[in-house]
């Protein structure tokens, strides 16, 4: 039998992802809860971002969830808990990134209809997360000042992926003359032109109020839809 | 290990539609992945043998088709090629705007599957 038969499929690979993701969007805008995917390399400062943000969007009477995505250990749900925000761990394992269906599991759980926003620290990594579709309705990008500003043009699917940059870490752009605020927010409207770029420093609470009321003004927008 | 996750949605898709043709074997399968997507083509059909051992998808060909990466201007629909990875060209070579959006160059579809009944 050499006979073969070639089938027409067509599909996107990532379908089922995408279709899952979806589907958690549209049930989390129902319950007019708002999910923020928050990305970046490990140690840009995401955490730290979360816990000053909660500070500040609690502040404005705003009930918020966080899910914490990391290969191993709850170290980030510990730092998390102490903020007041409701939080819960996924732990992948070893796998690089989290998928639409991780997500709407651990958002159940943390009964999203209770709540106005839910932030999802996805994995550190600038590559593999920026594939899976979570179902956040936004994406915020973290990128610190020791990191360097040229990021952009290496890792440009992550960039293309997000709505907002969130430089942190800029109280060190004292102590780092080299980082080009200017030439990193050139490159990263080239990729992305809408993206809402923020300078933000949790440690002196530079940006966060600016970067809150983004937020603010996104879950408002999902409340009125 | 970033091909990994994608090599694994492509194994399970083609087992999938294998299961649903009857096939006792998977001849070939074909894939669109954009240029935009960061795959090293050697090892994701490395991964892909390696996934599918001791399946019906054993020995399978892996053939992938690259497609480039291209902008469209929101200002006068141009598509032109362009490079992330060097940011250029900055602006639409035809009408000087640089607002613009991904064309193409992120697909990521299964087109077709060959197999044997």
């Amino acid at each position: 039998m050499n006979t073969t038969t070639l089938i027409e499929v067509k599909q996107k690979v990532l379908d089922k992802n995408d279709h899952i993701a979806e589907e958690l969007r549209r049930r989390l805008s129902t319950c007019h809860c708002t999910l923020i995917d928050v990305l970046g390399s490990p140690g840009a400062g995401k955490t730290t971002l979360l816990a000053a943000l909660i500070g500040e969007l609690t502040a404005y009477g705003l009930r918020i969830g966080v899910i914490e995505a990391d290969l191993e250990s709850n170290v980030d749900e510990k730092t998390i808990a102490q903020t007041g925000a409701r939080a819960c761990e996924i732990n992948t394992h070893g796998a690089c990134h989290v998928d639409a269906r991780m997500i709407s599991q651990a958002v159940e759980s943390l009964e999203p209809a209770t709540l106005d926003l839910i932030f999802l620290e996805n994995i550190g990594n600038l590559v593999c997360p920026a594939d899976f579709d979570t179902g956040a309705h936004a994406r915020v990008l973290l990128l610190s000042v020791p990191e360097g500003y040229d990021k952009v043009y290496k890792y440009p699917y992550i960039f293309a992926q997000s709505d907002v940059l969130a430089i942190t870490k800029a109280d060190y752009l004292a102590l780092n003359p080299d980082f080009d605020v200017a030439e990193l927010k050139r490159q990263a409207h080239v990729l992305q032109p809408d993206m809402a770029i923020f300078e933000t420093s949790a440690r002196n609470y530079d940006g966060i109020e600016a970067l809150g009321q983004w937020i603010r003004e996104l879950t408002i927008r999902n409340q009125l839809s | 290990m970033h091909e990994l996750a994608l090599v694994r949605e492509v194994v399970a898709k083609t087992l999938d539609l294998a299961t649903q043709a009857h096939a006792q074997q998977v001849v070939s399968v074909t894939l669109t992945i954009g240029e935009g997507r960061d795959i090293i083509e050697d090892y994701f059909k490395g991964l892909f043998s390696y996934l599918t051992r001791d399946t019906p998808a054993e020995k399978a060909c892996v053939h992938i088709n690259r497609v480039p990466i291209t902008a469209r201007c929101k200002t006068c629909a141009h598509v032109y090629p362009y490079n992330p990875y060097r940011g250029n060209p900055e602006t639409c070579p035809e009408c000087g705007e640089a607002n613009r959006e991904l064309a193409t160059g992120v697909e990521f579809t299964f087109d077709t599957i060959e197999v044997r009944p």
